[in-house]
Parts: C-alpha cells; sequence; structure tokens
C-alpha cells in the first residue's frame, strides 16, 4: 500500500480525489505539486486533518525557468516515494481555437503536454534512480482517435499516452511501473460546460479505480471500464462512418 | 450505468427537478445577472425551499474541504458542503462530536445552518444554530462577510433558518462536544394516550439526552393513541468504540414506478412495528445506530414511487399542548391517511439566534403522506390551518405547499428577515409563500 505519493496537478477535481483516497488509509504522505498555493494550502490543510502524516506542497509553474530545479529538488526531499501521479490537464473550447485563439492553443499545449512531460521526465529519473516506484499518467479517451468535437484536446491526449507507453519501456527495467489512465468524461470545472453522456463519472469514482488499478499493476487503465469497448469499436469504424455520426 | 444530471428534494414530488450548476472553491461563487440561484447541498429538504423558481440550483458539493480542527477546544472550521457522515468520521476518534444531528447524516453543514436543524436532544441542546460560531457569507453584489454573533450579528440572525435566502456561506465554523463513548443506553416502552405521552416526555427530558415517539396515526381515537417512546443517553466511557467506524452496510431501494406505501402497507408495518417493539426494553446501541436508523436503506424515498409523497411538521406551542395536537391527529385519522414515519418530541426552551427558526418550546409532530394530488394537499393545508389556530407553526425544511398566510402567521420575524433576503437568491419557496407570482393563483 502506498505510503508516500506526489501529485502533480494536486489541486485539480482527479487530483484532489486520488488524494483523498490515500488519505483515508493509514500513514500517508504527500507532496502535493501546483500552480496556485492558495488551492495549495486548502487542499493540504483538508488532507491533513483528514489524517495525513505530512503533507508538504510546492508551488511551480512548468512555464517558470526555475520548475525543474525546483521540482527536483523537492521530489528529492521528498525520497524515498512510491507513487507519482500527473493529473494536470486543460480542455479548451475547440470553437475558440478554430476561431484562432493561438494563446488558448498555446495553453493547451502548455498544460496537456509541456507540463505533463516535464513532470514525467523530472519524475522519472527520481524514480530510476531510486530503483522502485510508480508513476500514474492521466490520458483520456479523446486520445485513442480524434473526434470532430475536441481533437485538438485529442491530440494533446495522444501525445501524453505516447508518451506514457515510451515511459515504460526505459523505466522497465529499473523496477518502475508506469499506469497510463484514460478516463471518459466526468464532473469536473473542466467539463463544466459539457452535458453528461453515457458513462459519465465523478472524480471519486474514477480515483478509486486507479488506487485499484495501481495495486494490479495494471499498465493501462481505462475508467470506467466500458470505455476500453467503446474505443475499440470507434477506433475500428471506417472514416465515412465517423463522419456521419457528428461526434 | 445511470448518470443522473438534475437533483430533486427528498419528496420527489413532481415537477421539482432541477439541472445543476457546480462550485469548485469558493473564491469562485458564480453569480448569475440573469437569473436568481440558490445553494443546493445534499437535497434532503422534502419541498421546493432548496430549489430555485427554474434555473439551475448550485450545487455545494464539491465544497467539502476541513479547513481547520482544533483537538483541543473543539473547534471545527469546515467548507459548507461538507456531509455530516464524513465529518462524524473524522471528529468521533479524535473525541468529539456535533452536538445537533437531525435523522441522517446526509445533509451538508451548510443545509444545516439553512434549516436550523434540530434533533432528538433539543431540549438539551436547542438547535444546530447555537453552536455555530461563525460563517463566510458571499452576496451577489460581490460582498464577502464574516458572520458571528458579534460582527455582522443580523446577517448572521438572518441567515440560521434562512433558507439559503441571504447569500451563499462558503465555509463555516462549529463549536463541537466532548463525546467519551459511541454507545447509547436506550430505553423504549409503549404508551396508550396523548397524555401518557406527555407525562412520560416531562418525566424523561430531566435524565435523558434524546428522547422521541413514535406512533400509529390510525390508532388515533379521542386522545388514544397508540406508540412507543424512546429515550436515550451516552453510556458509561468508552473509548475504543470511539475509534469505530460508522456503519457501511447500506442496501439501496431502485426506481419504483408504483408505489409501495399503501394504506395497508401502512398499516401492516405499523402493527408489526409495534408489537415487536412495545415490550419495556433497554438496550446499548451505537450513535449511528440509534440517530440514523433510515440511511441504512439508501434512496427510502423511493418507495413512494413516481408522484412522490408530502412530509408534515409542525410544532405545537406549551400554551395549548395537546388540543391542537388532537384536533390534528383526530382529522388524520377520519380522513384514513396512515403514515409510517409518524414522530412526536417535545421541544425544549433553548432559543435559536435564527430569525426563522423552527422549533418553539412545546411539541412536534412529524407525519409522512404520500401524494395523492390535490386531496392531500387540501387536507395538508386543511392541518395547517388548524395548527395556526392553535397558536403553532409549519417547518419550511418539509413543506411543498404552505400558502403566504400560513407562512407569514409561522414566522411573524418574516417582515424582518426579508430585508435581508439577496435579490440574486431566489427559491420557488419564497416566492410562493410571498405571493411573488399571480396574484390570482390564491395559493392553489
Amino acid at each position: 500500500m502506498p505510503k508516500r505519493i506526489v501529485v502533480f496537478g494536486a489541486t485539480s477535481a482527479l487530483g484532489s480525489a486520488i488524494a483523498r483516497k490515500y488519505v483515508a488509509k493509514d500513514d500517508a504522505s504527500f507532496l502535493l505539486v501546483g500552480r496556485s498555493s492558495e488551492r495549495l494550502r486548502s487542499v493540504a490543510a483538508d488532507l491533513q486533518i483528514r489524517g495525513a502524516t505530512q503533507v508538504q506542497t510546492l508551488t511551480a509553474s512548468s512555464g517558470g525557468n526555475d520548475y525543474p530545479t525546483a521540482v527536483h529538488s523537492a521530489l528529492a526531499g521528498f525520497a524515498p516515494i512510491d507513487v507519482v501521479f500527473i493529473t494536470q490537464g486543460l480542455l479548451p473550447s475547440q470553437e475558440q481555437l478554430e476561431a484562432g485563439d493561438f494563446e488558448l492553443l498555446r495553453e493547451t499545449i502548455e498544460a496537456n503536454i509541456q507540463s505533463v512531460m516535464q513532470a514525467g521526465l523530472l519524475a522519472a529519473n527520481t524514480l530510476e534512480a531510486q530503483r522502485n516506484g510508480v508513476l500514474v499518467i492521466i490520458g483520456s479517451v479523446a486520445g485513442d482517435r480524434a473526434r470532430r468535437s475536441n481533437y485538438v484536446y485529442g491530440a494533446a491526449k495522444s501525445a501524453t499516452a505516447a508518451f506514457a507507453e515510451g515511459l515504460r519501456l526505459r523505466l522497465a527495467g529499473a523496477n518502475v511501473h508506469v499506469l497510463l489512465v484514460k478516463p471518459g468524461p466526468f464532473t469536473s470545472p473542466m467539463t463544466a460546460g459539457l452535458r453528461p453522456g453515457p458513462f459519465w463519472s465523478e472524480p471519486a469514482e474514477v480515483a478509486d479505480l486507479v488506487v485499484k488499478a495501481i495495486d494490479k499493476r495494471v499498465a493501462t487503465l481505462y475508467a470506467p471500464s466500458a470505455w476500453r469497448i467503446v474505443t475499440a469499436v470507434l477506433r475500428l469504424l471506417p472514416a465515412a462512418v465517423l463522419r456521419r455520426l457528428a461526434l | 450505468m445511470t448518470f443522473d444530471t438534475r437533483v430533486h428534494p427528498w419528496g420527489r414530488l413532481p415537477g421539482m427537478q432541477r439541472a445543476v450548476r457546480r462550485i469548485w472553491w469558493p473564491s469562485d461563487v458564480p453569480f448569475e445577472r440573469d437569473h436568481a440561484m440558490l445553494a443546493f447541498g445534499q437535497g434532503r429538504s422534502y419541498g421546493d425551499t432548496c430549489l430555485t423558481p427554474t434555473g439551475p440550483v448550485l450545487c455545494m458539493g464539491a465544497l467539502d474541504r476541513f479547513i481547520m480542527f482544533d483537538r483541543d477546544t473543539g473547534r471545527f472550521r469546515c467548507e459548507c458542503g461538507s456531509r455530516l457522515d464524513d465529518v462524524l468520521k473524522h471528529i468521533v476518534p479524535a473525541g468529539w462530536t456535533v452536538p445537533v444531528v437531525p435523522g441522517t447524516q446526509f445533509i451538508t453543514v451548510g443545509g444545516a445552518v439553512a434549516n436550523d436543524i434540530h434533533g432528538k436532544n433539543h431540549h438539551r441542546e436547542g438547535t444546530f444554530g447555537n453552536h455555530v460560531e461563525c460563517f463566510e457569507l458571499v452576496r451577489s453584489d460581490g460582498s464577502r462577510r464574516v458572520c458571528s454573533r458579534s460582527e455582522n450579528s443580523e446577517l448572521f440572525a438572518a441567515t440560521i433558518g434562512g433558507l439559503g435566502l441571504t447569500g451563499i456561506i462558503t465555509w463555516l465554523e462549529i463549536r463541537l462536544r466532548p463525546i467519551e463513548t459511541w454507545l447509547l443506553d436506550v430505553e423504549t416502552q409503549s404508551f396508550a394516550s396523548l397524555d401518557d405521552f406527555v407525562r412520560l416526555t416531562h418525566e424523561a427530558d430531566k435524565d435523558w439526552e434524546y428522547t422521541a415517539a413514535w406512533f400509529d396515526v390510525l390508532s388515533y381515537r379521542e386522545g388514544r393513541l397508540k406508540g412507543l417512546f424512546s429515550k436515550a443517553r451516552p453510556g458509561e466511557p468508552d473509548h475504543d468504540s470511539l475509534r469505530r467506524p460508522l456503519s457501511s452496510h447500506r442496501f439501496s431501494v431502485p426506481h419504483l414506478p408504483g408505489a409501495l406505501v399503501s394504506p395497508t402497507s401502512i398499516q401492516l408495518f405499523n402493527a408489526i412495528y409495534y408489537r415487536r417493539n412495545k415490550r419495556r426494553t433497554a438496550a446499548r446501541v451505537p450513535f449511528d445506530a440509534y440517530h440514523f436508523p433510515l440511511d441504512a436503506v439508501l434512496n427510502w424515498n423511493r418507495l413512494y414511487g413516481r408522484r412522490g409523497f408530502f412530509q408534515f411538521q409542525c410544532a405545537f406551542p406549551e400554551a395549548d399542548l395537546t388540543r391542537g395536537l388532537a384536533k390534528v391527529l383526530g382529522l388524520f385519522a377520519s380522513m384514513g391517511e396512515g403514515s409510517f414515519l409518524a414522530t412526536l418530541k417535545r421541544f425544549g426552551r433553548i432559543a435559536s439566534p435564527g430569525l426563522l427558526s423552527f422549533p418553539q418550546p412545546g411539541l412536534t409532530l412529524t407525519l409522512d403522506f404520500r401524494n395523492r394530488g390535490v386531496r392531500t394537499v387540501q387536507l395538508i393545508r386543511q392541518a395547517y390551518s388548524m395548527v395556526i389556530e392553535h397558536g403553532g407553526r409549519i417547518y419550511p425544511a418539509k413543506d411543498a405547499c404552505m400558502t403566504s398566510e400560513i407562512f407569514r402567521a409561522s414566522f411573524p420575524a418574516w417582515r424582518n428577515f426579508a430585508k435581508w433576503r439577496d435579490p440574486g437568491l431566489l427559491s420557488a419557496f419564497w416566492i410562493r409563500v410571498m405571493n411573488q407570482q399571480d396574484e390570482s393563483a390564491n395559493g392553489a
């Protein structure tokens, strides 16, 4: 049972739900990384009252120059580490992007690719050095096949998936397990504008599935599991059919 | 798997579903310019006090973070969407408890303040509002105020029992009470008349912290009433019992097309329940099993089927303890309207700071009625009028049909309260009791 847990994107709905799952078990210590120190403090205070043994926070943004050093020393100071979660993300408005909002495009790539890969590489270095641990990267079912409604986001999540698979190859020899999580859409600030559809989930439910998947050393988790079949079918559909489905 | 994007209050009456917007951080209260909003907790109010007139409600479920817990002094601060069961799970092992709890633990602390809830120990501890130290209230004009008995005190008083109409509570602080055992000593005995019940509760309230009675409505006949009186108090200190987690044994009722609740099933249930429990029994019972027995059956409200049900709760004053009560019971018994969950309890003298607080010294009566349409509404309103005639009042948290006259007679302080309403917030209940819609509708 993991006890020393690092969460990147700790103020996100899923990040904080995962932390809550672990604090409910005994003896969990946390290193929380995020961009808002105020929100990190909220999440940290909550975990502390719920029984965390120790909670450290690091306010850092992947856009900053000091990010690598700050994260590296925070990870080193928190060692030994059992699990690292990388949960940050951004779901942009497809319409805005198509209208030419390239600042939004930059932010989308920063949040979903740049910051995830920076955190992933830094965490991989630390875990590889300690020759132990689990690295969990949150992708999305949107990365399995491009859809008309969110292909920029889907492209970013597709990159995340390839990145996770690559890390898995690298870290296998170092006794470090990599779990790629592909949640379907769930209630969160990011999906506030979306209408819930089939298999719609909640952060706590996804977090529950993630925790179980770590114990079972799963490589890729679809959350909920129904999505595995849905995206398998989607990937097999001829383009002409997909076009008509207007997804 | 199902996904429920709309919420509804506990009575599940037709036309009471609303869409949901969510709030994730206390700094981000999304007031709308176009239409009025209302905070929504767990939806355990029975009627439309927790509903906007038509637009989406603001679901506070994600505002469930704990903020501060002083294990030496028992001061506890948390966000308003924190659920009672979650709070208890974390404070009880540390030797503290919430002084006032209602009949279910699946409520938010914000909702507990908005309805100024009471419990089986009202005669000892008053209402929830009596134990609230302070809270932060956000209003649609952008203001954020910390309210307490010494700061913004009028807004403090208006918000307690204020049905969410004075502003959005983001966090609140409670004064907890020390607890030394999770186990209660419980005694149950039967009674055969209203006077019997009054005598029993007058005696028991001196030495027993928790008292209440269940009774069979249909058994009422000119003062004679079959029921069970229950009294409980903490057992001897047993710190090991505090580490015991709350029971998680739960059965869930699925959606049912028709009601499993019918006059026959009610009569059958009442007869069996009475017979099984009427011997003078003493037992040692966990706190949650005693206080939240219905929580073991999730979604028990679905037993009433698609048309839902009404809850009736009123309070009679000390000056007229049984005459009004006798009349109301006589009315229900004569109409053949039985009830599963008929209860009686004595309210004590501890005054709440809330302007619209419901409990007053005297007795409170609670009943449920399956929804049979207009006849049910008429029956309930008839009973409401009887209650008012005898100096009593009706509990908004349970209500779905009280008229403007009944509300104003129940709460003379409503005028003072109305000054504090936030224009950006509105409930369907408030529209009804302030006659803000059709003047010609006449409460129909």
